[in-house]
């Protein structure tokens, strides 16, 4: 969605400021901006208790490297860009230093929860069912390697298109469509191969 | 259709809505209808996952942000002034002892300041100067010979040539 005309160009003094040595103009930026790397936080990383220190990194790196900002793409593009890449980090430390356990919905939830999923969407299920759906997307995302995660991530629970998509991870249109599709097809993969193992 | 091409309309689905000749694949293909149904369901899945309530920002943020980012990078400033005064400082002693050494390699071997040349024989050698002596005036004159008092048994004291 694009800003008003009159809020942009605001948003590029408040820059031009923070570039010029006045930290003071970042605050306003961080309060325009801090909603969506809230949330890309929290659907990239699912860890409720760590995404205020992250944003907080994150932003503390947008400060480092403003100067290098040359209003190419959009702010919050650029300022999203920063935040994937440091989620990216952040997962791939994770997760060369854990080991989860698959708990996969048993048969009879799994066919129950398919046939009102597909009947009548996600919004009609009862809190329990939510929750037992979360769940099971939720694990087969931990279990995601970094970059299927990120990607599903941006597409599926941030809602990104594709287009922004390419913008933010700085990647053409086809090769973000390819890896969706690859990774979708990894996590299917996945869900197969665990259950054919219990 | 091909369960090849099927599949790969099912992953790129952007909706539950399917053309009608792969809805009509997946009623005669058990194993296409099995993969649009664990896609469903985590397409479902994701949808709860996306409707999540997103933690908040606790108040003051914006201004703990801009704190840590300047100190941040005053942190990173003494860093950059500690390495450059120290590498100045390292640079300027470097010069120092670089000047002495070409200094000492610039300078004569001998002269003033280094003490005296075999190459210079106006500068008298104390040494052979008293050898040279001793071998002129011979033995008759050999007043320079070391005396030593020698303590008589009476308390008087001789001298012994």
């Amino acid at each position: 969605m694009e800003k008003p005309k009159a809020e942009g160009a605001q948003e590029v003094q408040w820059i031009e400021r923070v570039q010029r040595g006045d930290p003071e103009s970042f605050a306003p930026l961080v309060e325009r901006h801090q909603r969506r790397v809230f949330s890309i936080i929290y659907h990239l990383i699912r860890r409720r208790d760590d995404v205020e220190d992250i944003a907080q990194e994150i932003f503390i790196k947008a400060f480092q490297a403003i100067r290098g900002y040359n209003f190419e793409s959009s702010f919050g593009t650029w300022l999203s860009r920063i935040a994937v890449n440091h989620c990216y980090d952040y997962l791939r430390r994770l997760r060369s230093s854990r080991v989860r356990y698959f708990g996969d919905l048993s048969d009879d939830a799994r066919l129950k929860l398919e046939a009102r999923a597909e009947r009548e969407g996600a919004e009609s299920l009862d809190s329990e069912e939510r929750a037992a759906l979360r769940d099971y997307a939720n694990r087969l995302m931990e279990r995601a390697p970094a970059d299927d995660r990120v990607i599903l991530g941006l597409k599926e629970l941030e809602d990104f298109s594709v287009d922004e998509i390419a913008d933010i991870l700085e990647l053409n249109v086809s090769t973000v469509k390819v890896r969706l599709h690859r990774a979708r097809k990894r996590m299917l993969l996945d869900v197969k191969k665990l259950r054919g193992g219990q | 259709m091909r369960c090849k091409d099927v599949e790969v309309i099912l992953y790129d689905a952007e909706s539950v809505t399917l053309a009608e000749t792969v809805r009509e694949h997946l009623k005669a293909c058990p194993h296409c209808a099995d993969t649009w149904k664990e896609l469903r369901l985590l397409r479902a899945g994701f949808n709860v996952m996306a409707q999540d309530p997103v933690p908040e920002a606790m108040l003051g943020f914006s201004a703990r942000v801009v704190r840590r980012s300047e100190s941040a990078v005053d942190a990173n400033r003494s860093a950059a002034e500690f390495i450059e005064r120290v590498g100045r400082r390292f640079v300027l002693a470097s010069l120092l002892l670089t000047m002495s050494f070409l200094l000492a390699l610039a300078l004569p071997s001998s002269g003033p300041l280094r003490g005296p040349s075999k190459d210079e024989p106006y500068i008298v050698q104390p040494e052979q100067n008293l050898s040279t002596e001793v071998t002129v005036l011979g033995d008759d004159y050999s007043d320079t010979r070391t005396v030593n008092p020698v303590k008589s048994t009476n308390g008087s004291e001789q001298k012994q040539k």
